[in-house]
């Protein structure tokens, strides 16, 4: 036991948690984009699926990673496209569309499995190809520091720079400012010029090709393939930290990463004697407990006033 | 006089509220009917074949038809659970993570000789009753976060679907499952809680006569007493409930409890009537497609039920197929499901042609 708990403080458990991490990063941004434009994309998890799923389906079929990623963007635009024809065009109400989504990805996920290999299982009869995995030069020879930054998939660099610029693009230029007005009051953003649809529709694409990537860092890079129900409510969580960060970018961030130690405790305890089924409800139970912390402060706040 | 008159005259309109609606959906199952084809022409060798069976499969023999019926049920309590939430305006998914957890606190009754009493009747209903309890007091929990706090209760009910599963599952791998058998099960149930087959050479059992009793029930309930209209008028207006004199707190109790009855009933009864012991070793995914029930049925009883029935009916015939056909699965069915929900919950859909409709009827008119 004394084991486990030094190994919490280590440089590894750290290169865990960006690895855990990584995937609820994506799932957030995306629900952040989304939603800070004021259309709540509820069907991340979908995405995800259909991100990692045709992740693994094109790389096989081009027998390129490279390939297999295009397939993923292409994804997640084609999905972004149907949610936002349906909110704008179709005024269905988002989150409607959002648990439709989800159910239909899940199932057809599976329909598509047992279609293109036979089982329902997962795609291992694939020759799905694996994005890289990049070695930073000179920095993986510090100690620590680079047993910590370096070493990741490719996407996890993907996402640390995408992070960095959603938070340029929202903080710093005039569309960021755009798309918060139309999150605010699309009536009021439609009065003073902004092309209420025509931004929000550019929000939904990002937040579709974000949550797509998040699929593909799961089945082209955490594994090797793409397995039935390998999302496991990531696209959720994502959601939640959105919930919790309530429009601020870094609260957001900070947000998944917590839930993303409580994760990789969990990776950790995996290999205890600890009944496993109890310890896979850790991260749930920490979303909850965060939501509902969320809430009582709200709750205060409100009655104080 | 003139007015009846010109009315008298009008007649049947396919641009009036009922027809026009009608119309909506019946194009809706046209156009998902339409891709579930040429999806199968995609990727099956003969589509023709596998499309005209997949639609009249269940047509076949008694037997079939019963199967698509069973597989109703589920799907039917599901859906009355969740129209209750979407009803009062509140998007709660918690339905999928009560059905597996009640599924389980039934299991501990419907296993156990000693609490049994050996009297069929009395064994089922206690069964039930318990699974509905226990199903009722945990939806409490995102029913009390919301009705205090104000807290989200779709993400709640997510991550509290995720612990159910997980908590269930322990409990039955610890404490209920059998040893030496492969796979994760609870021993038999007893006899004496299994539900009666109702309808010979089918597997029909009687939770299909319990299912109509509440699909009666909620009609009535959300139609004919107070509390149903507070719970209409809540969804259409959030602040009804603060001056209808019922306080909203009490009523997004009542609400909860209700929806989780409804939900740990319907995993009781589709336990008790097509399992012989607990083997859901992943959550079942019933509670999930209640929310399409409901959206499909337009959070009415009837429809939830009528919906109910057309996707079993397609479940029920692709999951026949499956053995035969290496294309064909329950799974394909979600390309019918989504299409349905999608275009039945869009406001727009058909608007412009009925627009059009009625402005050429104004032109005509003068």
């Amino acid at each position: 036991m004394d084991n486990l708990w030094t190994s919490f403080f280590s440089a590894s458990f750290i290169f865990i948690v960006i690895r855990v991490g990584v995937p609820l990063l994506f799932a957030s941004m995306s629900a952040y984009t989304a939603s800070l434009a004021g259309i709540p994309n509820i069907a991340v998890e979908g995405i995800m699926i259909f991100g990692a799923l045709f992740g693994v389906y094109f790389s096989a079929l081009t027998g390129s990673a490279w390939g297999g990623l295009a397939g993923v963007i292409l994804i997640g635009v084609l999905m972004a496209l149907v949610l936002a024809f349906f909110t704008m065009k179709m005024k269905t109400n988002p989150i409607m569309i959002g648990i439709a989504l989800n159910l239909f990805a899940a199932d057809f996920s599976i329909w598509l499995l047992l279609v293109w290999t036979g089982s329902k299982g997962t795609t291992a009869s694939l020759p799905s190809k694996v994005l890289p995995t990049v070695n930073i030069p000179f920095i993986q020879d510090i100690p620590i520091l680079g047993e910590i930054i370096s070493g990741h998939y490719f996407l996890t660099y993907v996402c640390f720079v995408l992070a960095v610029l959603i938070y340029i693009l929202v903080y710093k230029t005039p569309f960021g400012l755009h798309m918060k007005a139309c999150g605010l009051d699309e009536h009021a953003a439609e009065s003073v010029g902004i092309k209420v649809n025509r931004v929000r529709l550019i929000a939904i694409i990002i937040s579709g090709i974000l949550a797509a990537l998040g699929g593909a860092y799961l089945s082209m890079g955490y594994m090797s393939i793409f397995s039935n129900n390998m999302t496991a409510s990531r696209g959720w969580i994502g959601i939640a930290a959105n919930a919790v960060g309530q429009g601020n970018f870094l609260i957001v961030v900070l947000t998944t990463f917590v839930f993303a130690i409580a994760q990789g405790v969990v990776n950790r305890l995996a290999i205890t004697n600890l009944p496993s089924e109890l310890i896979n409800t850790i991260p749930y139970i920490c979303v909850l407990l965060g939501l509902i912390g969320l809430s009582i402060k709200e709750y205060r706040k409100n009655k104080a006033r | 006089m003139t007015t009846l008159r010109q009315s008298e005259k009008r007649g049947f309109k396919l641009t009036d509220d009922a027809p026009f609606e009608a119309l909506r959906i019946l194009a809706s199952i046209a156009i998902a009917l339409v891709v579930t084809f040429i999806v199968l022409c995609l990727v099956s060798p003969t589509p023709v074949d596998d499309f005209v069976s997949l639609l009249t499969l269940p047509m076949s023999s008694a037997f079939n038809f019963g199967f698509a019926l069973v597989k109703m049920i589920p799907l039917c309590f599901a859906g009355l659970a969740t129209l209750l939430y979407f009803r009062t305006g509140l998007f709660n998914l918690s339905t999928e993570g009560i059905f597996y957890i009640s599924g389980v606190a039934c299991t501990y009754f419907a296993i156990n000789g000693n609490i049994l009493t050996g009297n069929s009747f009395l064994d089922s209903a206690l069964c039930i009753a318990v699974a509905g309890t226990v199903g009722g007091l945990i939806a409490l929990i995102p029913g009390f976060l919301k009705a205090k706090f104000a807290a989200d209760e779709m993400v709640i009910s997510l991550m509290m679907n995720s612990i159910l599963y997980g908590v269930g599952f322990w409990i039955v791998k610890t404490f209920l499952a059998v040893p030496g058998i492969t796979g994760t099960s609870s021993a038999p149930f007893l006899d004496s809680a299994r539900l009666s087959l109702i309808i010979k050479k089918t597997q029909v059992h009687s939770g299909l006569i319990i299912m109509l009793i509440m699909v009666v029930l909620v009609y009535l309930l959300l139609f004919k007493t107070r509390l149903g209209y507070s719970i209409r008028m809540t969804g259409l207006n959030k602040s009804f409930a603060k001056y209808s004199g019922m306080s909203a707190f009490s009523l997004f109790m009542v609400v909860h409890f209700l929806a989780g009855f409804l939900g740990g009933m319907g995993s009781a009864v589709e336990l008790l009537g097509v399992y012989r012991s607990f083997t859901w070793s992943v959550s079942p995914g019933l509670g999930f497609t209640g929310a399409l029930m409901a959206m499909l049925g337009k959070n009415h009883p009837v429809g939830v039920m009528v919906a109910a029935f057309g996707i079993s009916y397609l479940r029920a015939s692709a999951q026949l197929l499956a053995n035969s056909s290496p294309v064909i699965d329950i799974k394909l069915v979600s390309v019918v499901e989504v299409i349905l929900t999608l275009l039945i919950s869009s406001q727009y859909f058909l608007r412009k042609w009925r627009e059009k409709q009625l402005l050429k009827e104004e032109q005509k008119n003068g």
